[in-house]
């Protein structure tokens, strides 16, 4: 098959798929409650079992106490990623705060909060 | 017989449209039946451009492996022609090649560090099938055929019935089919067996890494069938949490770049961090598959000796 005509049905395709999936509704992303949160904490870090879970009132990230260490958890789509909070630089922002993590893979986690939540989540943060 | 200008038709390819229709197909049989699998936007998009990456990087590297073939071509005396039966045998016998490479790709983190993209999406649909790495290349794993090209099977065939193999497997990644007929289950790779093999439950981890044949996971030790009262959990055991194709790419590479990096550790503690399994440490913090099973069955002893916990 031409080069150019691979391209052309991949582009096509991709436009395809996208336009179905919005038209579906599969970017409606998940939203957090207390056991939600733990539940996929603990699915996502075997052996660690939560001593406090604090879900932020926009449902989108929580802050989780296990292990002795605070972690952080965000909604990523239908699905929550996890990270243990290491000292990472707060970045205040309109919606909330970014976390620079120190990972390749997620290097900053934006956390989408309530005003009033920042300063306590930043208190929170700059403790562990 | 010269075969110095053999060509198959490029598969893969000719497959791309087929692909299309059938996620299109899938995400609208999910949507209408409420049923059969999850599909999320971005997750989906970034396996697709994780499989249009592939193929670039096939396009730009893929005469390194090819050349490597052809050298060896000229070495072998071996030719054992073109009959479809030559073509078969060569399928059979690179769907074992696949099987020990899949695994090592699990087993040992220098490959792992490539094929761990194709498990970083925590959903499990036809898109997860393209999410295909961009590194194969420098896992050198293309050694694991050599025996093949020695043996007289020439490279062209030897790609074109790898591209049969990686088109079976697109259909495979499915929840909208449950079990095929038991004769099927038995003999071939199936979405069943390979949704355990992307399952990250403890049970699941380090389970059937066959392509086409589920016999092989079932003569080596590694089959594990999908138990109705332990539904696979899609993804890695600790999730990534990103969308983005090219931290997806790269992020273990970086990972085991950081590891030789630390203060502190050895040459022989790099070699190990490159060819032990995922998730060793040089100070004995790590852990892999067996630690976590272990630690389930320390929390779930009722569950020793069933499917997936036979050795621990």
């Amino acid at each position: 098959m031409p080069l150019w005509l691979l391209g052309a049905i991949v582009v096509v395709g991709l436009i395809a798929i996208w336009v179905a999936m919005r038209a579906f509704g599969y970017d409606e992303p998940l939203t957090l409650d207390e056991d939600t949160a733990r539940q996929e904490f603990v699915a996502d870090n075997p052996g660690l079992d939560p001593d406090e879970v604090r879900v932020s009132a926009t449902g989108q990230n929580a802050l989780v106490r296990a292990g002795g260490k605070l972690h952080v958890l965000w909604v990523m789509g239908q699905d929550v990623a996890t990270h243990v909070l290491d000292a990472p630089q707060i970045i205040p922002t309109n919606s909330g705060l970014v976390l620079t993590l120190r990972d390749f893979a997620a290097p900053r986690v934006k956390l989408e909060l309530a005003p009033e939540e920042a300063p306590t989540w930043t208190a929170l943060i700059e403790k562990s | 017989m010269d075969l110095s200008q053999l060509t198959y038709p490029d598969v893969v390819s000719l497959a791309v449209p087929f692909f299309v229709a059938a996620v299109l197909i899938e995400m609208t049989w999910i949507f209408i039946a409420r049923r059969g699998g999850r599909y999320e936007t971005r997750d989906a998009m970034t396996s697709l451009a994780m499989g249009v990456g592939n193929v670039a990087s096939g396009i730009l590297l893929g005469f390194v492996t090819f050349g490597f073939f052809m050298w060896l071509w000229a070495l072998t005396p071996l030719d054992l022609g073109t009959s479809w039966w030559v073509v078969g045998l060569c399928f059979v016998l690179d769907d074992l090649r696949y099987y020990w490479v899949h695994r090592f790709g699990h087993r040992v983190r220098w490959v792992w560090a490539s094929h761990v993209n194709h498990h970083s999406s925590q959903h499990y649909n036809l898109t997860t099938a393209l999410r295909q790495t961009w590194t194969g290349t420098f896992t050198f794993m293309m050694i694991v055929r050599a025996p093949l090209v020695l043996l007289g099977f020439h490279p062209a065939m030897i790609l074109f019935v790898g591209g049969l193999n990686l088109i079976y497997q697109f259909w495979i990644h499915t929840e909208a089919i449950g079990k095929m007929p038991r004769w099927f289950e038995a003999v071939m790779n199936t979405p069943s067996h390979h949704r355990v093999h992307h399952g990250r439950n403890p049970r699941y981890l380090d389970a059937n890494y066959a392509g086409v044949f589920i016999i092989w996971d079932k003569l080596f030790g590694t089959f594990v069938p999908e138990l109705e009262e332990d539904r696979p959990d899609y993804g890695l055991v600790h999730n990534i949490g990103t969308f983005n194709p090219l931290r997806v790419a790269f992020h273990e590479w970086i990972a085991i770049f950081r590891d030789w990096a630390q203060p502190g550790v050895t040459w022989r503690d790099r070699f190990l961090y490159a060819v032990m399994p995922p998730g060793w440490r040089h100070d004995g913090t790590g852990g892999g598959s067996e630690r976590l099973k272990a630690e389930y069955i320390k929390s779930n002893p009722e569950q020793r000796g069933t499917p997936g916990f036979e050795k621990v």
